[in-house]
């Protein structure tokens, strides 16, 4: 196990690298220029180019791309233009909020969607069975704002029951959960059907049921268990993104994470805002990756790393 | 499957029970102002080179933490504040202002004419104040002759200068805690304002608390929290459920529902930011005068407003906006396409059928029209309705969109690297001063090399308006001025550097809070919010 973790960060090194050197190259593909933003509007020439030196821009690329990777080896994700503060600092004060709402979204999508998902595989053509199926493809067909905005204007506007928008405890996370949690219903409902469907019309399954087994047994035991393994993909590769922050999400319920920070960022032209907390997400990526990959025999015992 | 089923059901009620239990909306401390703002403060210190980009809520926020010399009314008129009298030389260049006594700075420092000096040297000085240099050029040096007179000797004589003090950037901050702060001082202000920073959580929220030791008594609240939330529909929706007291930037079509609302005020006023399609003049086809004159007839602006604004802007009768100082009405340019279609044939534009584009010489009469996505209120859907109007007459109108990020990437760049011919542009005249709107973007560039001075990206230029403009500039009798101003405005109106649109009004939300002041140049004064 321990090989096989270690061969796998190995295996990172190139793939971060690739990517790295794929942001560094965009980030100066992009147009406009950072040194203007810092100077000021109606700085003059010789200001705007005194700032390029002082932020590095003046030299060589090759200079600024080792410089780049220099920093990021020493965990230092630069400093962002418009507040003076580091980027790292940045990503740390904001990763909270945007943690707990991938965390809530998450749970209450594996909390319905699983059952739903079951639900839509033991009775496809049951009466319980299509009306999940329903509410699945209904949820999946609601944009996540606009379920945002019905959320708000009930819950906050009309009946006074939640805030508005915000960061803060359980009554301002509800909705923004919902609003996310909606569309990720649908996806693992979906992805649990079609899995345990297949898992269920195995040869195994009707050996056990054969024997006698309860139904709920086979279900629960034989069935759900190596049905998990696409479920868990989805779900992994769903909190990747969720970590990234749910842009529209928290920009409506004004809720305090990487996702408003990265919008903010790009309207400000924070440059090396937008290149950190990139950088972070591709980190993030790749080790919930290996985290799902490795969590694979946790789920069924067939599968052994080493 | 009797236990699935089961423990579905379960999972749906403690969900359902979850969603509909009344929680608790976490209700604020009853002397607490919460203002949702449509961008975040970043910055405060008034002479630091970014607080442009947090306009106007890093503005809002440095007015309640800073006092200035003097500062604007709601009317705009300029009163003492810091300041309690002044008077001006007879050759107009040399300006003594009295201190008031007894104020301290938040940091406990006294606020005497050698710290205002030590302060107002740092706006003069391009190397720390980058920013808004044409206001501050003009002066030549500033000095304190005893512990509570202030001497501001300009260049030349400068009408504008009380403006210039009352903007933003004229705010009095402590240079003990200038010093002691170095780079890191825009996050740390000290002023003589009735609200100091509390916590400040960057680019997100600041609250700041009363300043026990105010020199012009308590402030209205313990505190004051400003939240950047940017989405509009969110910000209606706090004032709404009453989450926010305050909400800016709403939008025009929110106006009647918001007003409806019991215990919310919707203010709206007529501001000073003038919108208008720039026209590039170093484009051939658009030297010709007829061709400009001609766009100018060809859109109904009137109908632009009413149905894209809800009639919550006023269509432009001059280059300015009324109430700017130094205004004159020499308009309007009215609604007139065949007198457009007349204009262009006899700059020998003729009309091609079977599409009806004009061409001259084998070439079509193309105009590409730029906006950025988002940057102005409805800025896209004003100038895909204004390339109907256009088509209409004869013009091959194509669109550019680019992000309002890099807007300013295809306005302050050299003439020959322009990819536009038409462009949306609004200009705040931050300072009230119509001569400074007028110099900012009629005043001719000095050179070509370079990108434009201040905001002549039409790269008009006209002699004759320059000296008008340095008339007016160097003028301290405010009818002097004016007159000079007037003869600007009607030379810029008849050269046609512009398309001008409309003066769009400010639009302030308000719950349960009196004494909060829109100013026309967009800003709203909340230090002397009360309940």
């Amino acid at each position: 196990m321990l090989a096989y973790v270690t061969s796998r960060l190995l295996q990172m090194v190139p793939h971060a690298l690739a990517i790295l050197t794929l942001i560094f190259v965009l980030f100066r593909l992009v147009p406009g220029d950072p040194a203007l933003l810092a100077a000021g509007m109606t700085a003059t020439p010789d200001q705007i180019s005194a700032m390029r030196h002082l932020l590095g821009l003046d030299r060589p690329l090759s200079i600024q791309y080792l410089s780049f990777l220099w920093h990021l080896i020493h965990a230092d994700l630069g400093t962002s233009v418009t507040f003076g503060l580091p980027v790292a600092g940045i990503v740390g004060h904001r990763l909270p909020a945007t943690a707990t709402l991938a965390a809530s979204s998450l749970g209450v999508a594996v909390g319905i969607g699983v059952p739903i998902g079951v639900l839509e595989a033991v009775r496809p053509r049951g009466v319980s069975g299509q009306t999940a199926s329903a509410v699945a493809v209904a949820l999946l067909a609601i944009p996540n704002f606009w379920l945002g905005l019905l959320l708000i204007n009930l819950f906050a506007v009309r009946l006074h029951w939640l805030p508005v928008a915000g960061t803060g405890g359980a009554a301002f996370l509800l909705m923004p959960t919902l609003a996310i949690a909606a569309r990720l219903v649908a996806v693992v409902s979906r992805t649990t059907r079609a899995s345990l469907a297949e898992v269920l019309s195995e040869d195994y399954i009707r050996t056990a049921r054969a024997k006698g087994l309860a139904r709920t047994r086979v279900l629960v035991r034989h069935a759900l268990r190596p049905a998990l393994i696409p479920i868990v993909t989805v779900i992994g590769l769903q909190a990747g993104y969720l970590l990234g922050g749910s842009l529209v999400i928290e920009t409506l319920f004004d809720w305090q994470g990487l996702g408003q920070a990265i919008i903010n960022a790009v309207a400000l032209r924070d440059y090396f805002l937008v290149q950190g907390i990139t950088v972070f997400y591709v980190f993030g990526f790749l080790l919930l990756n290996l985290t799902i990959d490795l969590s694979y025999a946790a789920w069924d015992p067939r599968i052994r790393y080493g | 499957m009797p236990g699935v089923r089961c423990a579905l059901s379960a999972l749906i009620a403690v969900v359902t029970i979850a969603a509909l239990a009344p929680l608790h909306v976490g209700a604020q401390a009853p002397a607490t102002l919460v203002v949702a703002q449509n961008v975040a403060v970043t910055a405060l210190d008034p002479a630091g080179p970014s607080i442009f980009l947090v306009y106007p809520a890093g503005y809002e926020a440095a007015f309640l933490v800073y006092d200035g010399l003097v500062r604007f009314t709601e009317a705009m008129a300029i009163v003492p504040e810091l300041a309690t009298s002044w008077n001006v030389s007879s050759d107009g260049r040399t300006w003594a202002f009295k201190l008031r006594p007894g104020v301290s700075f938040q940091d406990g420092t006294p606020l005497t004419a050698q710290a205002a000096v030590a302060d107002l040297q740092r706006e003069i000085n391009p190397g720390t104040n980058q920013s808004n240099r044409p206001l501050w050029d003009p002066i030549a040096s500033v000095s304190a002759p005893d512990a509570i007179t202030i001497r501001i000797v300009t260049k030349e004589p400068y009408g504008a200068l009380l403006n210039t003090l009352a903007h933003g950037s004229a705010l009095i901050a402590s240079p003990a805690a200038v010093e002691k702060s170095g780079a890191q001082y825009k996050l740390h202000p000290v002023g003589t304002g009735p609200y100091k920073v509390d916590r400040w959580d960057v680019g997100t929220q600041l609250e700041v608390t009363r300043n026990t030791q105010y020199w012009a008594g308590k402030p209205g609240f313990d505190r004051i929290v400003l939240r950047n939330v940017p989405d509009s529909t969110t910000r209606v929706a706090m004032v709404q459920s009453g989450q926010a007291q305050v909400a800016e930037a709403i939008p025009p079509e929110n106006v009647d529902e918001l007003g409806r609302v019991p215990g919310v005020t919707v203010t709206v006023k007529p501001a000073l930011r003038t919108f208008g399609m720039g026209i590039n003049m170093n484009r051939p086809i658009l030297q010709d005068i007829r061709v400009r004159q001609a766009l100018n007839y060809a859109v109904n602006k009137e109908l632009i407003v009413k149905a894209l604004f809800r009639g919550n802007a006023t269509v432009l009768r001059s280059p300015l906006a009324p109430q700017t100082s130094g205004y004159a009405d020499v308009g309007p340019w009215p609604y007139d396409p065949p007198k457009a279609r007349r204009l262009l044939e006899e700059a020998g534009w003729k009309p091609a059928p079977p599409i009806g584009v004009r061409v001259k010489d084998g070439s079509p009469l193309q105009l590409t029209l730029l906006t950025p996505q988002g940057a102005f209120p409805h800025d896209v859907e004003v100038i895909e309705t204004l390339a109907d109007y256009l088509r209409n007459v004869g013009f091959e109108p194509h669109f550019m969109y680019v992000e309002p990020a890099v807007f300013w990437d295809h306005l302050l760049i050299p003439p020959d690297q322009y990819k536009w011919d038409l462009v949306l542009f609004g200009f705040n005249p931050s300072n009230g001063d119509g001569g400074y709107h007028l110099d900012s973007l009629y005043h001719s560039n000095p050179d070509r090399q370079h990108r434009p001075r201040v905001w002549n990206f039409t790269w008009y230029a006209n002699p004759e308006v320059d000296a008008w403009l340095n008339q007016g500039a160097r003028a301290v009798d405010p009818k002097v001025r004016a007159a000079a101003y007037a003869k600007v405005e009607r030379r810029v109106w008849n050269d046609v550097p512009y398309l001008w649109l409309y003066a769009e009004n400010v639009i302030v939300a308000t719950r349960d809070v009196r004494g909060v002041e829109v100013l026309p140049i967009v800003f709203t004064i909340l230090r002397a919010a009360h309940r």
